[in-house]
């Protein structure tokens, strides 16, 4: 049985750096987060520039304007909540055992978030515990986010090396006590009380504490001080639970904007970004976004709703992982749809699900690319409209022109019959004008004589009918028509057909034989 | 047979205004040339009346044909006249010729049954049959139905089209 292996992730300041994942322009400028209800808001979370400053976390809002250039932001828990979710779900493409140790919603005091992952036996599959520890400080750079990660045999090692050394450390099997010997006493998290007592002996690094003798130790500060002394020697053992498996679950980015947008460029710009890292995360995971679904925050509720929402779908017809096709469909969309307010907040909801896997065959009919065939759709409807891209489908009545626009899928259609050997003949074809041409029909008894069109009176030299049908007289939308086939010789010749409304009295051109 | 009941069709709309349906079928064609991956786009122009079909620019055509090498498609277009010009690599004209009416059972003086069209297709023009002619011989494509395509520009072919109640 390989030994055990764990790596520990920590993100300090976690709502500072949460809230420049919306800002980034705030990035190297000092930044404080402010929580509580007006007026007694206090700062909450600060970034490295700040705390240089001089400003310190529980100040109130009028001590921290004082400060020259510090940003004030308010603290959004929905940004937290989705930044941390989209760190766990990269915690998750590292080890399936991942268990979180701090969230940024459990303490508010101060805002972190820490993970411990379980890596035992992953050298063969991602490398060296170093390049591990990189490869996943890489991706949540990516994310925006600064960690520092730890990798030891013991949690508690890597847990405290965490917290107390900035970027990648590497602890060997053995050496937790020298490794931590220099680390400051605040890693522990120790209380007032501790800490007073600990600062009144003269102890100030955990180095210290792992050389005073246990008993003594236990003799003064009870079950606390063996859980000191083991955790300063970096040997205190610790079980790991891992969370559930969150690989199905949607992935969420929420954006509260600090001034409504109403022009849809803006608003495509700063869905993309959030798009972006919906689909970095999803890539991870090995999968493909299948749907989007848009909830956008209205500043005033429309008129008709008594929601200030608007919600839009997309549903590609097949999963997929660019987020360009994503980001243009949801463009499509919104222009064939507008928000009817400004826009103060949105979130994005994706559902992640497998990549699709297509067999090509060598005889299958060409389609574009499913993604390109996917925009091209969005563009036909909002060209021609939602009702005329598609493919013709059939319904099940007799009444004339029942179909319906289907969703095309070329990939749906049934594959061709073999030939046939004896060639059938040719189908009649007909040209069906939709709408009908209303057209004046002189009779003959009941019978077309001549037909008035495009200003002439043409003669009728055939016909063949009246081919009557009806139905839905059972309901309000019932329908009757006599149909006739008709032939005419001038200008040119050309077979018709005619159709006569009883109830309107009226004649219709519906259709020319090709 | 029930008597004709009063009935309230669709109300006849207005159809559409043609110039801006021409438009979109441009945008649309455009579109879909410029997507690429389809084997075939066919642009049905029946329903435009002739003199709208004929104030169609040029360059429309000229800009439909560089897509359409470009894009490696076939594209077909149906027109009630020849509209395209010299940017149809092939014009073929289809015409009916008579129709296919079939007296009723009991001999009356009067056609009964519509049965179909017999049409007349004839090559306009052809600028790839030198090409045709130059290829190397190669075995006949399976031909269904339909006869073989006048290869020559003045060569004339029919054939017959059966309505489905005759079938």
């Amino acid at each position: 049985m390989p030994a055990a292996l764990y790596l520990c992730l920590h993100v300090p300041d976690f709502a500072a750096q949460a809230a420049l994942g919306a800002h980034p322009e705030l990035r190297d400028q000092p930044l404080a987060i402010l929580s509580g209800q007006p007026p007694l808001e206090y700062v909450f979370g600060l970034n490295p520039a700040s705390r240089q400053l001089g400003v310190a976390t529980g100040m109130r809002r009028i001590q921290a304007e004082s400060f020259p250039g510090v940003a004030l932001l308010r603290r959004s828990r929905a940004q937290e909540d989705h930044a941390f979710a989209a760190l766990l779900a990269c915690a998750d493409g590292f080890s399936p055992r991942v268990q979180v140790l701090a969230t940024p919603d459990e303490d508010e005091s101060f805002s972190r978030a820490t993970l411990m992952l379980d890596i035992s036996a992953s050298e063969k599959l991602l490398g060296s515990p170093r390049q591990i520890a990189a490869a996943l400080s890489r991706q949540v750079h990516a994310l925006g986010l600064r960690a520092s990660a730890a990798v030891s045999g013991e949690a508690s090692a890597a847990l405290l090396a965490a917290r107390g050394r900035p970027g990648i450390t590497v602890i060997a099997y053995g050496e937790e006590a020298p490794a931590l010997a220099s680390l400051p006493l605040p890693v522990l998290e120790l209380t007032d009380a501790q800490a007073q007592t600990f600062a009144a002996w003269g102890i100030g690094t955990l180095g210290q504490i792992a050389a005073l003798p246990l008993k003594s130790l236990v003799a003064r500060l009870g079950e606390d001080g063996h859980r000191l002394h083991l955790l300063a020697r970096g040997v205190y053992p610790h079980l790991l639970v891992s969370e559930a498996d969150a690989a199905d679950a949607p992935l969420i980015e929420h954006l509260v904007l600090e001034h409504p947008v109403e022009l849809l460029e803006p608003l495509i710009f700063l869905l993309g970004r959030a798009l972006e890292q919906i689909t970095r995360r999803a890539i991870e995971s090995a999968l493909a976004i299948a749907s989007v679904e848009i909830s956008l925050q209205l500043e005033t509720s429309p008129p008709s709703s008594t929601t200030a929402q608007h919600c839009r779908a997309v549903r590609p017809a097949l999963p997929v992982q660019d987020f360009h096709i994503l980001l243009k469909l949801i463009q499509l969309d919104l222009e064939l749809h507008p928000p009817p307010s400004p826009i103060v907040a949105f979130t994005l909801c994706a559902q992640p699900a497998r990549r699709p896997r297509v067999q090509q065959g060598l005889f299958a009919p060409q389609s574009p690319e499913a993604g390109r065939l996917e925009v091209l759709l969005a563009r036909l409807r909002k060209l021609v409209g939602e009702d005329r891209v598609g493919s013709p489908e059939l319904l099940d009545s007799h009444a004339p022109d029942a179909f319906r626009m289907a969703p095309f899928q070329p990939g749906d259609a049934a594959p061709a019959a073999a030939p046939a050997l004896s060639a059938p003949t040719p189908a009649l074809a007909l040209r069906a004008l939709r709408p009908p041409l209303v057209v004046r029909v002189g009779l003959q008894g009941a019978a077309p004589r001549s037909i008035f069109l495009e200003g002439q009176q043409l003669p009728v030299v055939s016909h063949s009918g009246p081919w009557r049908s009806d139905g839905a007289w059972w309901t309000t939308s019932r329908w009757c028509r006599e149909e006739w086939d008709v032939a005419i010789d001038a200008p040119e010749p050309r077979c018709l057909r005619l159709a006569f409304d009883p109830g309107a009295n009226c004649w219709y051109l519906t259709g020319l034989y090709d | 047979m029930p008597p004709p009941a009063p009935h309230l069709p669709s109300p006849p709309r207005r159809r559409d205004n043609p110039s801006s349906a021409l438009d979109q079928a441009w945008r649309s064609t455009d579109l879909l040339l410029n997507t690429g991956g389809f084997r075939a786009i066919v642009l049905d122009l029946g329903d435009t009346p002739p003199e709208q079909a004929r104030r169609v620019p040029l360059t429309t055509w000229y800009r439909f044909r560089l897509q359409v090498e470009k894009a490696h498609v076939l594209f077909l277009l149906l027109t009630r006249i020849p509209c395209a010009g010299s940017c149809s690599a092939l014009s073929v004209c289809c015409a009916p010729a008579e129709a296919d009416w079939r007296q009723a059972a009991d001999g009356g003086g009067s056609p009964a049954l519509f049965g179909g069209v017999r049409c007349r297709i004839t090559v306009r023009r052809n600028r790839t049959a030198d090409v045709q002619r130059a290829a190397v011989q190669r075995k006949e494509p399976v031909r269904m139905g339909a006869p073989s395509l006048p290869a020559a520009a003045g060569d004339g072919s029919a054939w017959t089209s059966a309505a489905p109640w005759t079938r």
